[in-house]
Parts: structure tokens; C-alpha cells; sequence
């Protein structure tokens, strides 16, 4: 008890005996309560309830609080330390006391009285900072900051590494009794706990997602990283949650995989399953689980190993097996040896082979022909080793010896080192693709070969293609068409507006468009085509395209107008030689009688000079005939091979004569020169009609030059001519005239075409000319120009005979004999009658003559057997001489003809029938000619 | 007296204190000795329960009181004395 604490203070020394005087009673009455209780009491109480604990009692409770306490302290494994209020230790339990040297309370009497604080102040060395935190630690909790206070800290012995957790707490609620300061080895714990770190390290660095789940429990043990990843949760989330929730399964389902893992003993083959995230997504895993026993524990280790990546792979070779098997194309592979290692279905089925073949037993290049496996041997596959691949058209060869076209490429694989591991190859049959590729060759070349201008144009009409007719017919290569509107390429401005919007509206409209179309060419001039256009329909079934097929018309337009002026000229022809005919009639009569009349001397001698000017003109009257005859090709010629140079010779003092002073003629004539085969007066004729035209067109003067030359001729079409290959004999006859324009040139040869004034010229020259060289089976063209003169070209055919030897002219005269013979003569044309029968009658011919055919059959019936020549003219009204003589033959077979006719023998034969050999006299004819044919005819 | 009478005892203590100890421990040892079976003890602390201590008329501990059989005894003291003490309860004849 405090004394200070009383009430009431006793003062004085009554008050110090008084307080004697009780401490007296009070331990006598203890004494005495002691002996009355045999010391087995520990408390009296009195009547109102007040216990009083007797000073034994108490000092027996202390020593055995003392001892528990001691004993607690001593049992404890950490160090203890009391410390009074100012940090003195009070006293130390038997661990504090134990332990030594490790420890810096270390020393003789435990350090008991020291000062704790000042002990951790003073410290020194590596455990100075942490004892100085130890030393706040104890100021803050005895003074009552805080309740307690602990630190970890590691303690240094030379043989180990030491932890230990340092508490620090007061010693009661009330801070005025000091602290407990206790220090407490966690060394394992922290080793446990490092270990537990290092595991936990290891297994978040291992990519398998990685848990482990206490069997007992069915909680988590353990989870890394990874398996946070996969299960897209964080760690303290998942240990939270129940496994079979996280891994969204049923508690019973988990289970049974754990025990079946446990009771297999051995690690369970992994399964592989799809699990689908959080987010949606989906990844294929594969779990793999084994079973831990520690103790009568079992933790159940499962490893997921994310195998999306690989899945996917296996996913993607499938899908691309599927396809290389599926592919209508071969796809196969081989090894450096040459041997096949794989084909797929389309290869097999390309090379007849059956769906289970080991490849091995295939060479590749049995699988080509010889051409082809050459080709792949020496080039395909040497190429695709150095570069990579090659590809190329080759050919497979099918077990049944079928050949088939294929487009290849070949790839050479190769390892790291660069050798070639494998090869692969990848074929498409293409024997369709050869097929109409030939084909489109074949209508490409059939179009190139077209004789029609075809355009290929788009739907505007801008050319696409044009083959090479319509750049032989415009003029434009295909270059320049292409790219082009086709319209405005070749418009000619003939037609109109009206013209061109119905061609595009048929077209348009899908049909087909026909007519004559004239068009320009690339040189402005014009032409005119048959033109077809055909629309061309695409895969949408719209017209994309034009086809434009022209027909060139201008040939045949010119054909055409030679067929006319061809018509003309026959008509003129067949007039000419008419009138000609009836011509030579009149002059048979006039030269015949005139010849009888200059026969008369007496007559002669009177009007001697008269009638040779009658035979003069009846001579010019008769060359003029003969042109017309020459003209319609129906005079005879009597063709003979012809030294052109010669005959040229001959004719140039006549011609220097014709031409006049002021034209100089010069004469280039190629020595050697073959023989024509020509009618030598025809030819005269001819040159000198030339030279005359060309002395005509050069009334100013000038030159003329005669040139003859050999040359040959090949088959071809020339001027609108059909020109016969052959070996000829050429004349050019060239001036420095006026020339000629076209049209002139185009009408040239047309009779009574003339340029010149009126009275200067027939017309017939050079119409006459054209006659002679046409029945000499020649050509003549001419080549001129307006103001550049002009050149005649002469083609003779050259003879292949000789020339003749010149004709002794011994002209072997009968002895006259006075003939006795009758003759029937029949000739419609009084005149030609009257004058052959003057002619006969005196050469002593005893003549019956008749008007006409009937006739000349009634007399000969009238005179039977005694008429030994029939003379008649072919063609007369009615009965004609050929039917005359085809009925007098009846009566007497074995009568002799003579024919007479105004047309040649030849024309006369083709218009009746007669025989060519029959003897024939041309009218007109001299009175000699005519006695010398019946006498000819008489004698045969 | 019948031997199956229950026999109920309480003992007025003073908290841990030396003697109030030893008659918890020698109450407890004669009762498993003598009536195994047949007794209920109940400890009284005066330090905790002053007031019931008070109105039972208890001026000692320890004080065991036999409540039951009748009649009812009051013994003071550790207890330590075992034949006195089952002669003051009605034992004796019995452990003879």
C-alpha cells in the first residue's frame, strides 16, 4: 500500500504509534488465524462479506505466478527478453540465455540490467541499420505509439545464413510495465519460402500452362503464369474460385479424372480438346496429368500445352491434302533418283495408274514419252535445280501408250545445305487447250488468208484487229488501223448521214448489216466493197464486238466495165466485118470488071488513065476493108516466124518519109533478137500505125524511139489480161509526146476512137493494131502520162522454127489449055455473078448460073452428070451453099466445090458448118486468083 | 445408507492460491476413490463469487460442504487428512 494514496495523511507521532500498533495486530492476527487453521486456509472473510487473503496464501500465489510465467517464457523456441520502461532487460528466458554466440546479446549474465536500447543503438556492421529500426521499434511501443512492432532480419554466422522475425510488445496494456522483446529463428520459414519462389519462378517461365490442385481439398495449389493466360484470369482470382468452376467442369467430373490419373500410376496420355476463352475466342489445348503423393496426399500436377498453332498447321496440311488430292491437275513429287514419291489422285488417274500404287516403283521419266522425258531430263529439270523451277509444255505418257499434252512446272526443294532433297512437279492436262489452239490457229491463218478486208471492231466501233486483205485493199497496216475508229478511218463522204445511222441501228440492234459501201483509202483514193457487219455477242450476251467483212467490188466493177466495153467492141467487130463483107462484094465486082475492061486493049488504050484511077481506089477501098477484117480479127493471117529487127530495118527509110523532118527516129534494138511468130505485112502494118500515132501527138517535134528486146513473161493478170508464160519477142515504140490521160488510155483501142480533128484520122489504127496483135496471140500496152510521152509495148510470141528459106520465085506456068469443064456457079449478089461468070467464061469455062440455093439444085437436076464444079457463095438467102452441095452430093457424090465468101475461111467454117481443107476463095478476088482456085479445085 | 445415494459436494475456493488447490485436487482424488460415479462437485471461487460466499456464511476457504446425503457437514481445510475427512462425511464405515 502507498501511503501517499490515503485519504487521509496520519500526521505526528500518535499517528506513526497507531500505524505500529495495527502492523502489530495485524501480523499476531495472522499468527493466530495461522495456528487456529492449521496453515490450510488461504482466505477469511467476514460477516460482510469482506475476504481477506492471508500473506502466505499471497506470497505462495506470486511464486507460482512467477514459475508459470518462467515456465511459458522457457518453453517458447524464441529468445525473450523483458525490458523495463526504460529499455533495461528485467530478465531473459532460458533460449536467450542459451544462445550465444550468433546472437549480438551475447556475454556473461544474459545481459541482464543492460540497456536493450542502448545495446541496438550501439550497434556496428552489417546488422547496424536494422538494429537501429529495432531500437525506434521498442521507443515506439513503451511509449505507447504503437501495440507492437516487428522486423525481419537476417542474423550472419559464419556457417549459415540466419533469419529471424524480431516482436517487440508491451507488457501489459499498461505501457508504465515495460516490453517483450522476442526474437524468433524463421530460417526455415524463409527458406521454405525462398524455395516456394524459386518454384514459382521456374514454373511461370515454363510456357505449358501449369496448375496444381491439392486431390484432398480439391482447392489450388499452385498456378503459373501461363495457366493464368489460358484461363484468361489473374492468379489471386483463380486460386479463389473452385477448380472445377475455373476449368468449367462439374466438381464429380474432375473427380473422377483425378483418381483415374491416381489409380493408373503411370502419367495418362494426353488428351487434346478445344476450350473456349472468355473472350470468345477458342483454343485447342492438350492436357497431360500426373498424380504427386506426399504423404497420404495426393496433388494432381496437370500440364496444358496450347497447341492452337500446331492444330492449326495440321488443320491447314489437311485442308491442302484434301486439295492437292482433289485438284483436276497432277501433283507429284520425287527424289533426286528419279524415282516418283507421291502422286495424288489426279496423277494416277492421268497415268493410267491404279489408286494403290507404291510410287517407288515408278522412273519419272517412263511416265513421259522419249521427246519429252529428253525435254524434262536435259532442260526442265537441270533449269529448275539452278533457278528453282521450270515450266514448260511437255507430254505425259499413260500406261496404254496414250500420249497427252500437258503444261508443267517442275520445283526443285531444297535443304538448308542446297542439295536438292526432293523435286515436285505440277501438270494440267492440256489437250483440250492443243486442240483449240489449233484450231484458232487455223481460223487465225484462214482469216490472214482472206481475200476480204475483215475488221474486228469494239462496240464504239474503234478497230481491234484487221487482217492483211484490209491492208492490201486501204491501205493502212495494221498498226496504224488498230486503235482507230473504223468510221473515221475510211469514211469516203459518199454516203450520207442517213446511210450511216441505219447501218448502226441494224447493227445495234443485233442484226447484220449487207450492202455496197465506198470508201477511201490511206492514199484518198476511193473504193467500193460488198460490206458485211456482224455484231459479236460477249459472255453477258451483249454485243461487244464487230465483225466487218468487205468484199472488194472494184475489180469486178472494173471487170464489169471490160465485159462492156469487151461487148462493144465485139458488136463494132461483127458490124465492122459486116459491112465489110458486103464491101468486098462491091469491090470484087468493081476491080473485076475493071481488070476485064483493062483486059479489052482497045478499051484500055482510051481510057487507059481513067480506069487505073478506078483501080486505084478500088485498091484503097479494099486495104481499108481489110482493116476492118484485121480489126474484128477476122482477115487471114498468114503468120510466119519474122525477124522483128529486120523487118524494123526495112521500114525505117519509109518511116523517116511518114514522120517528117522535125521527129528524129533512133532505133535500139537488141542484137540477137529471137524470131516472132507473126503475118510480116501485119507487123509492117502495126509499126507504122505506132509511129504515125506517135508522130500525131508530137506536132511540135520530138523523138521517136523503136526498141525491140527478148523477154519472158510469166503466168499472170496484167491490165485485166490473162497473160500466158512463154519466151516473147518485145517492140516498144516510145514517144515524147503529149501523152494521154486515163481515159484515154481506157478507150485507146475502141474503134473510131480517135483524139484527133475531124478528117485526120479513121479511128481504126490503132483499134486495127489491137486486132493484129490479139490474133497473133500477143499483148500490147501502153504506159503514159499527160505531158511525158508515151511508150507502146508489143509482145510477139517468139517462134520456135526457123526462118524460112527465101522462096524461089519460079512461078511454074501450065501449058494454057483451053478447059472443057461446066461449072455450076451460085452467088445471090448479081454483080459478084455476073463478074465470075465473065471470069470463067473467058478462061473457057462453060457456066450455069444461079441467084440461089433451090435454084442452083433445079438447074443441076436439069444438067445431070454434066456439071463437074460447083462454085457457090457460103452464105445466101434460103439454101446456102454448104446445104446446096450437102443435096446435090445426093444425086452425085463425087462433085467438087469451090466456096466463095466474103468473111475469112475461118469465120465462114464457124457461122455454117463447112469443112476446113474445102477450097475457099475470099471475095474480093482478082480475076487470076479466082481461075487459079477453080482450076485448083477442079484438079484435086 | 443406502450405497447408491449421490453424494453432492461444494467447495468454497480462494482463486489459485496453495491450500484452495490441494482441496480442489484431494476432493477430486477421494471422490474417484470412494464414489466413483456417484458425486457432483462444484467449486465456488470468493474472489469471482464474494457474495454467494457471503450469504453460504463462509468465513474460510477452503470450505468443502456436503450438500448431500444428509445431513448436511462442513469441513475446512486441504482435505489432506482422508480418513478424517470420510468420517466427517459418513464414509468411513463404507471404505471399511
Amino acid at each position: 500500500m502507498n501511503p501517499r494514496k490515503t485519504p487521509s495523511p496520519p500526521r505526528g507521532r500518535d499517528a506513526d504509534e497507531e500505524v505500529s500498533a495495527l502492523i502489530e495486530t495485524l501480523h499476531q492476527t495472522e499468527q493466530r488465524l495461522e495456528q487456529l487453521t492449521s496453515g490450510e486456509v488461504d482466505t477469511v472473510a467476514d460477516s460482510h462479506g469482506r475476504t481477506f487473503l492471508l500473506r502466505r496464501a499471497q506470497d505462495q500465489l506470486r511464486h507460482s505466478e512467477a514459475a508459470k510465467q518462467a515456465a511459458i517464457l522457457n518453453a517458447l523456441p524464441a529468445y525473450i527478453a523483458l525490458l523495463d520502461t526504460q529499455g533495461r532487460i528485467i530478465s531473459v528466458n532460458e533460449a536467450w540465455q542459451r544462445f550465444g554466440s550468433g546472437n549480438v546479446l551475447h556475454g556473461p549474465g544474459y545481459e541482464v540490467g543492460l540497456n536493450y536500447l542502448e545495446i541496438c543503438d550501439s550497434a556496428q556492421g552489417d546488422d547496424a541499420s536494422e538494429l537501429h529500426q529495432v531500437a525506434e521499434g521498442i521507443r515506439s511501443v513503451l511509449a505507447g505509439g504503437v501495440k507492437s512492432f516487428s522486423i525481419e532480419y537476417p542474423c550472419h554466422s559464419p556457417t549459415e545464413l540466419l533469419w529471424f522475425l524480431l516482436t517487440v510488445m508491451p507488457l501489459a496494456d499498461d505501457r508504465s510495465l515495460g516490453a517483450v522483446v522476442m526474437h524468433l529463428n524463421i530460417t526455415e520459414r524463409k527458406r521454405a519460402e525462398e524455395t516456394l519462389l524459386r518454384f514459382g519462378a521456374a514454373m511461370d517461365a515454363i510456357v505449358d500452362a501449369i496448375y496444381l490442385v491439392d486431390r484432398s481439398s480439391m482447392r489450388f495449389v499452385h498456378i503459373n503464369d501461363a495457366a493464368c493466360r489460358l484461363l484468361n484470369q489473374t492468379r489471386e482470382k483463380l486460386l479463389a474460385l473452385e477448380p472445377w468452376v475455373a476449368l468449367a467442369t462439374s466438381r464429380a467430373e474432375l473427380e473422377r479424372a483425378y483418381d483415374t490419373v491416381i489409380a493408373s500410376g503411370v502419367a495418362a496420355e494426353p488428351l487434346e480438346m478445344l476450350r473456349h476463352r472468355d473472350d470468345g475466342s477458342q483454343v485447342w489445348v492438350e492436357l497431360r496429368r500426373h498424380a504427386q503423393r506426399s504423404g497420404d496426399r495426393w496433388t494432381i500436377v496437370t500440364l496444358v500445352r496450347d497447341i492452337t498453332e500446331r492444330k492449326r498447321a495440321e488443320q491447314a496440311l489437311t485442308r491442302l491434302v484434301a486439295i492437292i488430292e482433289a485438284t483436276p491437275d497432277m501433283v507429284a513429287t520425287g527424289d533426286p533418283n528419279g524415282h516418283a514419291l507421291y502422286y495424288n489422285a489426279a496423277g494416277l488417274r492421268m497415268l493410267g495408274f491404279e489408286p494403290g500404287l507404291d510410287p517407288s516403283t515408278v522412273r519419272i521419266l517412263d511416265t513421259h514419252p522419249d521427246w519429252a522425258a529428253k525435254l524434262v531430263a536435259e532442260t526442265g529439270i537441270p533449269y529448275a535445280i539452278e533457278h528453282g523451277t521450270w515450266s514448260g509444255e511437255t507430254a505425259l505418257l499413260r500406261r496404254d501408250g496414250r500420249e497427252i499434252p500437258i503444261s508443267q512446272v517442275i520445283i526443285a526443294h531444297k535443304g538448308p545445305d542446297g542439295s536438292v532433297e526432293y523435286l515436285s512437279t505440277i501438270a494440267r492436262d492440256i489437250t483440250e487447250r492443243k486442240r483449240a489452239e489449233a484450231e484458232l490457229r487455223l481460223q487465225s491463218a484462214a482469216l490472214n488468208a482472206a481475200a476480204d478486208a475483215i475488221v474486228i471492231t469494239d462496240r464504239n466501233g474503234m478497230i481491234e484487229w484487221v487482217n492483211p486483205a484490209f491492208t492490201a485493199l486501204t491501205g493502212y497496216r495494221a498498226e496504224e488501223a488498230i486503235g482507230k475508229n473504223q468510221g473515221e478511218l475510211i469514211k469516203s463522204g459518199v454516203h450520207d448521214q442517213v446511210f450511216y445511222q441505219n447501218l448502226w441501228d441494224t447493227i445495234l440492234a443485233g442484226h447484220t448489216w449487207q450492202g455496197e459501201m465506198t470508201n477511201r483509202r490511206k492514199d484518198r483514193s476511193v473504193y467500193i466493197v460488198d460490206q458485211t457487219i456482224t455484231s459479236v455477242k460477249g459472255a453477258r450476251d451483249e454485243t461487244d464486238h464487230f465483225i466487218g467483212i468487205g468484199r472488194d467490188l472494184t475489180e469486178r466493177k472494173t471487170l464489169e466495165a471490160q465485159v462492156r466495153q469487151a461487148s462493144k467492141m465485139d458488136a463494132v467487130g461483127k458490124l465492122a466485118s459486116g459491112v465489110a463483107h458486103d464491101f468486098n462484094n462491091l469491090l470484087t465486082v468493081i476491080l473485076g470488071f475493071a481488070d476485064l475492061m483493062a483486059a479489052d486493049v482497045a478499051m484500055a488504050s482510051e481510057h487507059e488513065t481513067d480506069l487505073g484511077e478506078i483501080i486505084k481506089a478500088a485498091r484503097r477501098a479494099e486495104a481499108l476493108t481489110r482493116q476492118l477484117l484485121a480489126f474484128s480479127r477476122q482477115q487471114v493471117l498468114q503468120t510466119a516466124p519474122v525477124d522483128v529487127n529486120g523487118l524494123i530495118t526495112g521500114m525505117t527509110g519509109m518511116l523517116g518519109r511518114l514522120i517528117g523532118e522535125n521527129i528524129e527516129v533512133s532505133l535500139a534494138l537488141a542484137p540477137n533478137l529471137s524470131l516472132a511468130l507473126a503475118d510480116r505485112g501485119q507487123l509492117e502494118q502495126v509499126v507504122m500505125n505506132l509511129v504515125v500515132n506517135a508522130r500525131d501527138a508530137m506536132p511540135d517535134g520530138g523523138s521517136v524511139t523503136i526498141e525491140t528486146a527478148d523477154v519472158e513473161l510469166e503466168n499472170s493478170s496484167f491490165h485485166a489480161e490473162t497473160v500466158m508464160h512463154g519466151r516473147y519477142v518485145m517492140l516498144a515504140i516510145t514517144d515524147t509526146g503529149s501523152g494521154m490521160t486515163k481515159e484515154t488510155q481506157r478507150r485507146l483501142f475502141e474503134p473510131f476512137f480517135t483524139t484527133k480533128e475531124a478528117g485526120k484520122g479513121t479511128g481504126l489504127g490503132l483499134s486495127t493494131t489491137y486486132g493484129i496483135i490479139k490474133q497473133s496471140k500477143g499483148y500490147i500496152w501502153v504506159y503514159s502520162e499527160p505531158g511525158r510521152g508515151t511508150t507502146f509495148k508489143v509482145y510477139l510470141p517468139c517462134s520456135n522454127r526457123e526462118l524460112p528459106l527465101p522462096a524461089v520465085n519460079s512461078v511454074v506456068t501450065a501449058p494454057v489449055k483451053r478447059p472443057s469443064e461446066t461449072v455450076l456457079l451460085t452467088e445471090d449478089e448479081a454483080g459478084v455473078r455476073q463478074l465470075a461468070k465473065r471470069i470463067l467464061e473467058n478462061a473457057g469455062y462453060r457456066v450455069l448460073e444461079a441467084a440461089n440455093g433451090d435454084e442452083g439444085e433445079r438447074l443441076f437436076a436439069q444438067h445431070s452428070g454434066s456439071i463437074d464444079l460447083l462454085v457457090t457463095d457460103v452464105i445466101m438467102p434460103g439454101c446456102g451453099g454448104p446445104e446446096l452441095l450437102s443435096r446435090l452430093h445426093v444425086q452425085s457424090p463425087t462433085l467438087r466445090v469451090l466456096y466463095m465468101s466474103g468473111y475469112t475461111e475461118q469465120s465462114a467454117a464457124t457461122q455454117t458448118g463447112i469443112d476446113r481443107g474445102i477450097p475457099f476463095v475470099q471475095k474480093p478476088f482478082t480475076a487470076a486468083e479466082f481461075v487459079r482456085q477453080v482450076r485448083k479445085a477442079l484438079d484435086r | 445408507m443406502s450405497r447408491r445415494a449421490l453424494f453432492k459436494f461444494r467447495l468454497y475456493v480462494a482463486g489459485d492460491a496453495l491450500n484452495s488447490a490441494q482441496a480442489v485436487a484431494n476432493l477430486t482424488a477421494l471422490c474417484l476413490a470412494h464414489l466413483p460415479d456417484r458425486h457432483e462437485i462444484e467449486v465456488v471461487d470468493v474472489f469471482l463469487e464474494p457474495k454467494r460466499a457471503l450469504s453460504d456464511g463462509i468465513l474460510m476457504t477452503p470450505t468443502l460442504v456436503k450438500l448431500a446425503p444428509p445431513p448436511a457437514r462442513r469441513i475446512v481445510g486441504t482435505l489432506s487428512q482422508t480418513q478424517t475427512v470420510l468420517q466427517a462425511l459418513g464414509l468411513e464405515a463404507v471404505a471399511t
